[in-house]
């Protein structure tokens, strides 16, 4: 276990200290293929590509303001006359 | 609506268990249908957000924006406003963060400020939107790992342990 992670180590820390995997061009083009949503639990998103896209439109638009929203017990407390709004309008009964 | 059939709770009053209640709607703890669902309740928001312009990442509740001006700013909150009052998601507006690039003016956002940089989706998200490994994750597994040794459980709790860990 000692040995692997002293193998392992560096690498880690070199490859999570530059930038993230995919380049922005390969994000965008992840996102034209699929419609916009959530990226979580759908095949092909994950949260390298949506560490991506935010830090890339923060390096390159050099100003602003990132907010990082929470929301309380979020599962929780979706009322279920909502859910059935968002259903029915999107065709799913 | 009724995707739970034949699910009964029980209450434990004065260390007896009260008679079967039955459970009518939601879904089980641990649905696999439960993110999904959320991923559509927080659809319409997003697509709002779009249509005004401004930039939203979402991975399920973990929601991000990049606000460019003062307007796009107030317009986020009004349609925050608006979700929370037709979908009944309660926003911690305490616990939120900005995070403004430097040198900054000040957007008026009811958000927490933070300058240094922030934890998200598991990597410490700057200000100048580089992101950083989180510090001492190496040194932590490391301790872990060793514990974890020392535990006597079978190969499948280690496992168990250790995905939910990473």
């Amino acid at each position: 276990m000692l040995l692997s992670l002293g193998v392992i180590g560096p690498y880690l820390m070199q490859t999570t200290n530059s930038s993230p995997p995919l380049s922005t061009e390969d994000c965008e083009k992840l996102y034209a293929t699929l419609p916009m949503v959530t990226n979580s639990f759908i095949k092909g998103r994950n949260t390298h590509i949506t560490i991506a896209r935010l830090s890339s439109w923060v390096r390159s638009s050099q100003s602003g303001i990132t907010c990082l929203l929470d929301f309380e017990k979020a599962y929780n407390n979706v009322s279920h006359e909502w859910l059935n709004w968002v259903m029915n309008t999107m065709g799913l009964e | 609506m009724e995707s739970l059939h034949g699910c009964t709770a029980h209450l434990l009053v004065n260390y007896q268990f009260s008679l079967p209640i039955p459970i009518r709607s939601g879904v089980w703890q641990g649905d696999p249908l439960a993110p999904l669902l959320f991923n559509l309740t927080i659809q319409p928001l997003i697509d709002q957000l779009e249509a005004q312009g401004i930039k939203t990442q979402a991975h399920a509740d973990d929601i991000a924006l990049h606000l460019r001006t003062k307007q796009e700013a107030a317009k986020a909150t009004i349609s925050l406003k608006h979700y929370e009052a037709s979908s009944g998601a309660k926003l911690n507006w305490e616990k939120s963060i900005q995070l403004p690039y430097q040198g900054e003016e000040d957007f008026s956002l009811p958000f927490k400020k933070n300058c240094c940089g922030e934890r998200y989706l598991g990597v410490m998200l700057q200000s100048n939107g580089k992101t950083k490994f989180l510090p001492n994750t190496l040194e932590n597994l490391y301790q872990n790992m060793v514990w974890w040794r020392r535990l006597w459980i079978s190969l499948s709790g280690r496992m168990a342990i250790v995905s939910a860990y990473l």
